[in-house]
């Protein structure tokens, strides 16, 4: 899918370039951006949004080329962050837990604010290295796949329910089952709006830095 | 010790999950995040025998730390799964952003209550 002709031809810039934002359309990176969302619906195709260029997928997204690529690229430095990230969040997880450990039938607070900080923490980090800035290569690997994986747990989730209903209370488990479900999409929700919130002025101020170096690079 | 014993398992969990959900979307080019899903569920199964198990005096507290705590704390997600059922639901895929919660949460449990029931018929 990476063949792609007059691609290249198609980057170049003009004053009608320019999208409702006032930011800068790099046409380049707009045709990578339908092929990245080709399987998605016609709204992902429209400029001027930007949470549309987010990957589906957090750890890792085939769909966007340079995630494709950054295992061949470099396989070591990719898999240590992630093992280095994943020690560090799941160290803290087990400390939090350690701490503030569930009584017998009770809801499990510790692993509930684990799974919905990281839902919040992962919308924050995904904006911010697809949209913001020329984040390094290593940076969604370490703290998204990483820390924020290594964080969060799904399987402590579900063995806490199994847990809580055995106990009894199947009640309290569905709670906690629709709780957790709950405030971690309202967390990811809000961590992509307020970011991105937060950052759109600065974007429509400042000229697309990745859009001027294809630009660069096209004409050298 | 336990907490080592987190830090090895946590170090070969969380790379397993990124090169199994590279491994699922190169084999299967789907918007459903299969790989994510197919790591929880079979972290729920690992963690539901183990806890089971632990509980009969079958499996030990250090196994429990090291592959269990450690090992499918890592290897399972919630701030993927979620991260990718908010971004289903924006990019207007609501069926598969329903499905994926309902696939999880039922196929999780599933596999949960189904280790359970194997540590029972080996160390109950």
């Amino acid at each position: 899918m990476d063949a792609m002709p007059g691609r290249q031809t198609r980057a170049r810039q003009s004053p009608d370039d320019r999208n409702l934002d006032g930011r800068t359309v790099d046409h380049r990176k707009l045709d990578q951006r339908m092929l990245d969302h080709r399987m998605l619906d016609h709204r992902a195709l429209i400029p001027g949004g930007l949470d549309h260029r987010l990957p589906t997928d957090s750890d890792v997204d085939l769909h966007v080329e340079r995630q494709r690529s950054e295992l061949l690229r470099a396989p070591w430095a990719v898999l240590t962050a992630i093992a280095v990230g994943g020690a560090l969040g799941s160290l803290a997880r087990y400390g939090l837990a350690v701490a503030f450990p569930p009584p017998p039938a009770g809801l499990p607070w510790a692993t509930f604010a684990v799974n919905v900080s990281g839902g919040l923490l992962i919308g924050i980090l995904m904006v911010l290295v697809t949209d913001v800035f020329d984040a390094h290569p290593l940076v969604r690997p370490l703290l998204g796949v990483g820390v924020l994986g290594g964080f969060t747990t799904f399987s402590t989730y579900v063995v806490d329910i199994q847990r809580i209903v055995n106990a009894g209370a199947a009640g309290t488990a569905l709670a906690y089952l629709l709780g957790t479900l709950v405030a971690a999409l309202a967390a990811v929700y809000l961590g992509i709006a307020v970011t991105r919130r937060a950052l759109r002025g600065r974007l429509s101020e400042e000229p697309d830095v990745d859009s001027l170096r294809v630009v660069e690079e096209v004409r050298s | 010790m336990t907490v080592l014993l987190v830090v090895v398992g946590a170090i070969v969990g969380a790379p397993m999950r990124y090169l199994t959900d590279r491994a699922v979307q190169a084999r299967h080019d789907s918007v459903f995040p299969w790989g994510t899903l197919a790591v929880n569920v079979a972290g729920s199964f690992i963690l539901g025998l183990l806890v089971a198990g632990a509980a009969t005096h079958g499996v030990s507290p250090h196994v429990v730390a090291l592959v269990g705590t450690g090992f499918c704390g890592a290897l399972t997600t919630y701030s993927t799964f979620s991260y990718e059922t908010v971004r289903l639901a924006q990019e207007g895929a609501r069926f598969y952003a329903v499905a994926n919660v309902v696939a999880s949460v039922v196929a999780g449990l599933g596999a949960a209550f189904f280790g359970a029931a194997v540590a029972q018929a080996i160390w109950g």
